[in-house]
Order: structure tokens, then C-alpha cells, then sequence
């Protein structure tokens, strides 16, 4: 069983690896907040193979609590950054006729 | 190994290969919509797996089963609305190349809103509060 988590964690930490490759490259801040999400999953995962390798359950409530910091910080990121236009917003009033002007042919 | 680990091998094996499935869309897909769609894997069903390969180990200790099928459940409710909020601001913000799109009901409904055709429903762009809280 030993070698089975030892395996899931290297595809787990290869993944975690090419996430976080995205989240330095991540063009916008909203590509950056998607991957950050899919990196706590990632953790996630990680810290419930740690459980089933350890065979204790000290890392439980790590799981719970990141479950749901996750989301938090998922959602405070884009509500924060969700009206950055990387185009050409001078003033987020004018947003609207920004964008009639931008779908008109 | 019992019957029992081998489920579990497999459970927490192909959840990690989800995860892995992943990283590489996360790097090698295009735009912001696509990355989510490759992301959204080891989000739901990858740690589903996985947190059930573990079960499958922890099976007589109650507790902390019930714990684990707890960050499930939080997980399977709480990933859908970052999902949305997230599409929703690449949408607003113009990350994503909406010109692109065969449909764009959002689109449509925003433009509709700002004819004046949806008074009962508030306008998705209300620059209100938000605009107090920035400044």
C-alpha cells in the first residue's frame, strides 16, 4: 500500500507542479485564480493520500478547513479583480458603452 | 494486499491521474473557459475518488469518515459557485475572446437588460456599491 500513495503523491506533486507553472504565467489575474483553486484541490487531494498512507487521522480537519478556505479565497479573488479589463476600460461607469461599442459590427 | 486495498489503490490512483489530466490542460489549454473546463477535474471528481480510496482505508474508525464525506459534500457545494463567479468575471471583464462564441445568452440578456426589457430583475452591471467600495 506504501508504494501505491507513494505514486499518487508523485502524480499528485507532477500536477501541483504544472498548476503553479499557470500560476505564474496565468496572463490575467482571473487565470490566476483558477488556478489557484484547482491547486488547493490538488492539495486537497494531496493531504487525503497523506491520510491513507500515515493511517491516522490527525489530517482530517486540515482537509476540512482547506475545503473551505479554498472557496473563500476563490471568491474574494474575483470579486475583487472581476471588473479588470485587460483591453481598455478608462472608467468602469463608461463599462457598458464600452461594450455596445465593442459587440457593434 | 486485501480486496479492500486494491479498490483503494485504484480509487486513489485514477483520482491522481484526474489531477494530473489537470495540470496539463491547466498549462496547454488557451483561454480562461478552457483552463476551467480542464480544472474542474481533480475539483469534483478527482478528490471524490480520492477521498473515497481513503474511506475505503479508515472504514472502521466513524469520525473521521464522516468528516471526509463532509469535505465532499463541502467541495460538491462550494465548487460550482467559484466556478461560476469566475466564468462570469472572465465574461464581464473581456478575458475570455466572446466574439468566439456560437452563443452568448449572457450577452444577449445584458444587452436586453440595458434596453429596459427586464425591469422586474436588477441589472447584472449595477455599478452602485461596488463603486462605493473601490473608491
Amino acid at each position: 500500500m506504501g508504494v501505491v500513495t507513494d505514486i499518487a503523491l508523485g502524480i499528485l506533486l507532477v500536477a501541483a507542479l504544472l498548476v503553479v507553472v499557470r500560476l505564474v504565467k496565468g496572463p490575467t489575474t482571473l487565470d490566476r485564480a483558477a488556478a489557484a483553486d484547482v491547486f488547493v484541490a490538488i492539495l486537497l487531494c494531496g493531504v487525503a493520500v497523506l491520510v491513507a498512507r500515515r493511517g491516522s487521522t490527525v489530517f482530517v480537519p486540515v482537509l476540512l478547513a482547506l475545503s473551505l478556505l479554498g472557496f473563500a479565497s476563490s471568491v474574494a479573488v474575483v470579486r475583487f479583480v472581476g471588473r479588470e479589463d485587460p483591453v481598455s476600460e478608462p472608467d468602469e461607469h463608461d463599462e457598458t458603452d464600452e461594450d455596445h461599442r465593442r459587440t457593434t459590427p | 494486499m486485501s480486496a479492500w486495498d486494491w479498490v483503494s489503490a485504484v480509487l486513489l490512483l485514477s483520482g491522481s491521474l484526474l489531477a494530473l489530466a489537470a495540470g496539463i490542460g491547466m498549462l496547454r489549454f488557451p483561454d480562461l473557459w478552457m483552463r476551467m473546463h480542464a480544472g474542474t477535474k481533480p475539483q469534483v471528481l478527482g478528490l471524490l475518488l480520492v477521498l473515497a480510496g481513503v474511506e475505503v482505508q479508515l472504514v472502521p474508525d466513524a469520525s473521521a469518515v464522516v468528516a471526509l464525506l463532509f469535505v465532499g459534500l463541502f467541495q460538491l457545494v462550494t465548487a460550482p459557485v467559484a466556478s461560476h463567479l469566475l466564468a462570469r468575471a472572465g465574461h464581464r471583464s473581456g478575458v475570455v475572446p466572446r466574439d468566439q462564441l456560437v452563443q452568448d445568452d449572457l450577452r444577449v440578456f445584458e444587452l436586453e437588460c440595458a434596453a429596459g426589457e427586464h425591469p422586474e430583475s436588477s441589472p447584472p452591471q449595477d455599478p452602485g456599491p461596488r463603486a462605493e467600495g473601490r473608491g
